[in-house]
């Protein structure tokens, strides 16, 4: 009797699917920014907005190589911070990690012990609930021209926008982490006599822990969201100043290799607290 | 000898339903007592409030004859769930309870009535192990550790294999009458398994379904110990009283089945 021969589809591969929609759309890419397709002619309002460098040859997107020899040419300098008017991408992407990790590590401040408060004692939850609501919903980026002005920094005014940004999922995570303790758990410190501070630090905190893991990756997530638009406006540094820089500049590849880099950074960021969610929770 | 739990005519409400109705149940020292009844009808909010986790309206719970007004080291319990903490090995799951109980005491000291614990349920190999990499047997028996350790006068179990395949439930009452008989604790157990409870107690309290739940009638279970589930079902009387606990339970119905 012979066995029917079980077939894998070249396609249930992983990997195998996505990297051959990558040659194809790298393809097309390349067709379509070389491929003689002629560049349509810039419209007016755009050349005005661009101040007539739109008008320039060659206007239309670059070609995936030329992309890529600028990747080249901005990886060699990448860390060059000789000239202080351009630094190097590198330093940009540094500050810019910078900045966010200090707006992150104060909202983790803020947010870990407040949460904390709110999830345990109802009261204080009903007291600022309310004000947690109407704030919650306000973009982060609605803040910036107030706190350029509270600030009188641009870097200071992102970093603070970035702690706003990133308070609200760290708090709210934690405090309903907190607040929704197993009864079976409760039970377990109450039928075995643990003090209230002992309940706190052996019981609830640790049980705890996944939702304030969960805070910290949705919250450094929108952080690094963020702190692209909020260096747009005013900073004279980090990745998003870069992509603004250059767009002023009209390099485009450039402004494309910024793009890559910042989504190569945020799946970096986001695998990391993945790997902490994992490395610190704990299985059931 | 005044007894070892008291509840008079105990009624407990949740909103609207009154689960409980003036129950009253007397446990003498060193005698277990099985607290049988369909489920739902109570058992568990009985065991609650004896172990002081659960508000009453009306009547009274005292164990040695102090009054229960919230959960003490007097009386220990184990869950129906485990309830054991995921994030802590099987020892420091013991410790968390050995802590309150023992203050002041060197913590070498608290790890070796922690290991004592583990010992006396057979899992001395697994204490640094966490739930999560231990059986569902096991895990009940860590249960069990945690509750024993703390010395308390009444222990209080709540369907404690009711969540196991058959065998290693079996398993699991044997060591329990083990232990149970070696070290004389009281023991308040809530089942709706008749043949646990035979195997298991010295009377069986039947509690009525609810609402207004109460202790219907107590059946002394006057069979020989130590017993033995091979031989249990040969001894005389057995057959009757499971018949009448099967009676109870079911309303006369098994008879005709």
């Amino acid at each position: 009797m012979t066995r029917p021969r079980r077939r894998i589809h070249l396609l249930d591969r992983p990997g195998v699917g996505a990297i051959l929609l990558g040659v194809v759309l790298l393809a097309a890419w390349h067709w379509a920014t070389t491929g003689g397709s002629v560049t349509e002619a810039a419209d007016p309002e755009y050349a005005a907005l661009m101040g007539g460098a739109a008008a320039q040859a060659g206007a239309g997107l670059p070609s995936p190589l030329a992309v890529l020899e600028k990747a080249g040419e901005l990886a060699s300098r990448a860390f060059d911070g000789s000239t202080p008017g351009n630094l190097g991408i590198g330093l940009h992407l540094l500050v810019s990690l910078g900045r966010v990790a200090l707006g992150w590590a104060m909202a983790l401040a803020v947010g870990l012990p407040l949460g904390f408060a709110i999830g345990l004692s109802p009261r204080l939850n009903l007291a600022l609930d309310p004000y947690f609501q109407i704030l919650r919903p306000i973009s982060p980026l609605a803040w910036m021209p107030l706190a350029l002005y509270a600030l009188k920094d641009s870097a200071a005014a992102a970093i603070f926008i970035i702690f706003i940004s990133a308070l609200w999922p760290i708090l709210l995570n934690t405090a309903a982490g907190a607040a929704g303790l197993r009864a079976e758990w409760r039970n377990v410190a109450r039928v075995f006599g643990l003090s209230r501070l002992e309940t706190v630090w052996r019981v609830v905190l640790p049980a705890t822990v996944p939702m304030i893991l969960v805070g910290a990756r949705l919250s450094i997530g929108i952080a690094w969201f963020v702190i692209v638009a909020a260096e747009m406006v005013g900073a004279q540094s980090g990745i998003g100043y870069f992509i603004w820089n250059e767009w002023n500049n009209l390099q485009i590849a450039a402004m494309i290799v910024a793009i890559f880099l910042i989504g190569g950074v945020g799946l970096a960021l986001d695998h990391a607290l993945a790997a902490a969610g994992r490395r610190w929770g704990f299985a059931e | 000898m005044s007894a070892a739990v008291e509840i008079r005519d105990l009624s407990v409400r949740f909103g609207d339903y009154l689960a409980l109705d003036r129950a009253s149940l007397s446990v003498r020292p060193g005698e277990v007592v099985a607290l049988i009844g369909h489920s739902g009808c109570g058992k568990s909010t009985l065991l609650n409030a004896v172990a002081g986790l659960q508000a009453v309206v009306g009547g009274s719970v005292a164990s040695g004859g102090r009054p229960v007004i919230g959960p003490g080291p007097d009386r220990a319990m184990v869950f129906q769930s485990h309830a054991l903490l995921p994030w802590l090995s099987c020892r420091d799951n013991v410790l968390l309870a050995l802590r309150p109980r023992f203050r002041g005491e060197a913590r070498v000291r608290l790890r070796e009535r922690a290991d004592t614990a583990l010992a006396k349920v057979g899992l001395s190999a697994a204490a640094e192990r966490r739930p999560n990499e231990i059986s569902g047997g096991m895990k009940q028996r860590v249960g069990i550790a945690r509750a024993l350790a703390i010395e308390p006068e009444v222990l209080l179990l709540d369907e404690p294999f009711g969540a196991l395949d058959a065998l290693t439930r079996g398993g699991l009452q044997d060591e329990l009458s083990r232990i149970v008989e070696e070290s004389g604790t009281t023991v308040l157990l809530v089942t709706h398994d008749v043949d646990e409870a035979l195997l298991l107690a010295d009377r069986i309290a039947l509690m009525s379904t609810g609402p207004g739940a109460r202790i219907a009638h107590v059946v002394p279970v006057p069979l020989q110990r130590p017993r033995d589930r091979r031989t249990l079902a040969e001894q005389p009387g057995y057959a009757s009283l499971k018949h009448q606990l099967l009676d109870f339970l079911f309303g006369g119905q098994h008879a005709a089945a």
